[in-house]
């Protein structure tokens, strides 16, 4: 057996005066420089072998290029943009595209494509950042109430429970509501209304994920709770938690333009989708492009998240990303 | 051997001051919802340094709680330990609690589980595994600590260490894990390792492996080790001492040799019985009749006594005391108090036994 060839435990074993320690050889030495490089190497090779994994998933592909239409799109709006977006022009309302209106006009003449390109900034902002706030607000009651159990767990998820009871878009009207309107509430609103979602959620996860034997292991190993539910827990709710996400964000953009809307977010003349497309609603039958093209950027900014998420859950997954 | 009357007075003042372990008269419960489960009844026993210690017992005899128990380990509710002290180096772990704790966790004792598939975190590198459990307890800083968990995997006899390390649990076979776990357990050099059927998930050649390695461990780096299992041929090979549980009570301890040859309780009997045997050939195995009792509905008195074959009247009433045979070979049954009232006296606590 290899046991008798393998070294002690060397230098750092203590309080076995006992114990015959063999010798340290001068192997050790060599293999420590040499592995510290090796591990510098695999460090980087980690997000690497994501990146490549994800980047052999056709899916992921598409909505990483769908998502990166938008990015740009967003970012170099105001080079991009053919018009001013805000600038009435009565004689050239509600055209149909043209060369010099590639999507068209709106009922006050100006100029849809410019109009989506700075709404898709605030649709992207609304999805992200309301996202952030549900994650950050959501993932540690969810844990600390599946971790923990117990009268807290009851109290915790009867108050979920009460706010799930209220439809999403619902929960977020009320909080607009309280807060007033504005872009900045929305994200807040759409935030708030998707925390009950991802503490139920993550809850039911840490529940199934407690129960391991690592964890159990890792409390012989003496973490303390806080160690055992960051390091250990959570890690292994992250796919759950990344699909949940995409999928947040697209639902989030659609609140957000429900909201636009009903006019309760972005206000005039502010170009968010939500309220391009709700201002297009009364001309469907003359003008129908004043809805099509925003219902089809919010369309395919949700599926190019939702392929994302998709392929980022297998290729963050050690166990599925194989060799 | 030193009997006992031959010992000084010092000489047993030493031995009680080396025991490293010493567990007191514990009892624990589960409090679920059918009601009030004895998980641990009553059971002492010591742990000397460097020593083997077997537990064996069928399933849901209370092994695992007894070992769950030490390190405190059990969810509480629904399990509370209801009385008796685990003194470890003098220390009662019972009323321990936060930091102490997790302090002795890990380090002073460590532990190995059942199911190598299920002990590693599926997400992180067994490096990441061993350097983070390396890092809780020592004060070893970046480059040192990866030599200490590559140094680690070595001892426990894995090829290609340095390699090996940044791999994820996945690509181990469970032999491999079952190391990982032993170098993670043996990374911080705890004075007493908790092995839960350690060999019980793997086939037949690894397990050999890996009660070689164990062993080969225990004899370089004196950790004592309680080794649990229902495998008699396991502790055969491994316990210097064995403790037999049945129904969370110790029925029979004593040290293997003695065990072996000379069982003396029927529950002991039935167990070494029933193992197959490759001198004498059987058309059926041995076995003892019935199973454990549902700990819900636990019969009076000796809770064996519906499956023993020599149950008398007073077993249903009555569960006996210790009788202490030689080289500290205990058992708790009415067979021997009948028969040896004078030599051997029943022990209310196992504690009086080796001081008179």
């Amino acid at each position: 057996m290899e046991t008798n060839e393998i070294p002690g435990t060397g230098a750092q074993s203590h309080g076995y005066e006992e114990a015959e320690i063999p010798a340290v050889d001068l192997e050790d030495e060599e293999v420590s420089t040499g592995t510290v490089a090796a591990g510098r190497r695999r460090g980087v090779s980690e997000w690497h072998q994501v990146g490549k994994h994800l980047l052999r998933n056709r899916g992921a592909v598409i909505g990483l290029i769908i998502i990166g239409i938008f990015v740009i799109g967003a970012v170099f709006a105001p080079l991009l943009a053919t018009h001013n977006p805000i600038q009435n022009n009565l004689t050239m309302r509600l055209q149909g595209p043209s060369s010099t209106h590639w999507l068209g006009t709106d009922a006050l003449g100006r100029d849809l494509f410019s109009r989506m390109l700075y709404g898709s900034r605030i649709s992207l902002n609304i999805g992200l950042i309301s996202v952030a706030i549900g994650v950050a607000v959501g993932v540690p009651i969810g844990a600390i109430s599946g971790f923990y159990g117990g009268k807290l767990d009851i109290f915790t998820q009867r108050i979920i429970d009460i706010m799930i009871a209220f439809p999403g878009i619902l929960l977020a009207i009320i909080v607009v509501t309280v807060l007033g309107v504005g872009v900045q509430n929305v994200m807040i609103a759409t935030g708030i209304a998707s925390v009950p979602i991802y503490a139920r959620l993550v809850r039911g996860s840490v529940l199934a994920a407690k129960e391991q034997s690592y964890v159990e292991a890792a409390r012989a190993a003496g973490l303390g709770d806080a160690s055992i539910v960051f390091r250990h827990i959570l890690p292994n709710c992250l796919a759950p938690i990344i699909v949940q996400s995409t999928f947040q964000i697209a639902t989030s953009i659609l609140w957000a333009a429900g909201l636009g809307f009903l006019g309760l977010g972005a206000q005039a003349p502010m170009p968010e989708w939500g309220a391009i497309l709700s201002d297009g609603r009364a001309y469907i039958r003359t003008a129908h492009h004043l809805t099509t093209y925003p219902g089809l950027a919010i369309l395919f900014m949700v599926l190019g998240f939702n392929l994302l998420g998709d392929g980022l859950r297998d290729a963050l997954d050690p166990r599925s990303r194989g060799n | 051997m030193l009997s006992i009357r031959e010992a000084g007075v010092t000489e047993i003042l030493e031995a009680t001051m080396s025991e490293l372990l010493q567990v007191r008269n514990l009892e624990m419960s589960y409090y679920t919802n059918g009601g009030r489960v004895r998980a641990v009844d009553d059971v002492s026993f010591d742990v000397k340094p460097g020593e083997v210690v077997g537990i064996v017992g069928e399933s849901g005899c209370g092994k695992t709680a007894v070992s769950l128990s030490i390190l405190r380990l059990l969810p509480s509710p629904p399990a509370k330990i209801e009385g008796g002290e685990i003194l470890f180096e003098g220390q009662d772990l019972v009323r321990l609690s936060g930091e102490r704790l997790r302090r002795i966790r890990g380090d002073d004792i460590a532990m190995i589980f059942q199911e190598p598939m299920t002990s590693l975190n599926p997400v992180y590198t067994i490096g990441n595994q061993l350097i983070e459990a390396i890092r809780l307890h020592q004060q070893l800083e970046g480059k040192a600590v990866r030599n200490r968990a590559i140094e680690m995997l070595k001892l426990v006899g894995i090829p290609r260490a340095d390699e090996v390390i940044d791999e994820y649990p996945h690509r181990f076979s469970g032999g491999m894990r079952q190391r990982a776990m032993i170098a993670m357990a043996l990374s911080c050099d705890p004075k007493l390792l908790i092995a839960d059927e350690p060999t019980t998930a793997l086939d037949v050649t690894i397990q050999a492996q890996i009660l070689e390695l164990m062993r080969d461990l225990k004899e370089r780096l004196h950790t004592a080790i309680i080794f649990i299992t229902h495998d008699l041929s396991v502790i055969a090979e491994m316990a210097d001492r064995v403790l037999v549980m049945y129904a969370g009570k110790i029925v029979e301890q004593g040290s293997v040799v003695d065990l072996f040859h000379d069982p003396q309780h029927p529950y002991t009997q039935g167990l070494i019985g029933s193992r197959p045997s490759m001198d004498v050939e059987r058309k059926r195995l041995e076995f003892i009749p019935g199973s454990v009792p549902n700990p819900l509905h636990m019969p009076g008195g000796c809770p064996f006594h519906p499956r023993c074959p020599h149950a008398m009247q007073i077993c249903r009433r009555e569960m006996p005391g210790e009788t202490q045979g030689e080289n500290e070979h205990g058992v708790r049954c009415w067979l021997h108090l009948d028969k040896s009232d004078d030599q051997a006296r029943p022990l209310r606590a196992a504690v009086g036994a080796a001081e008179e």
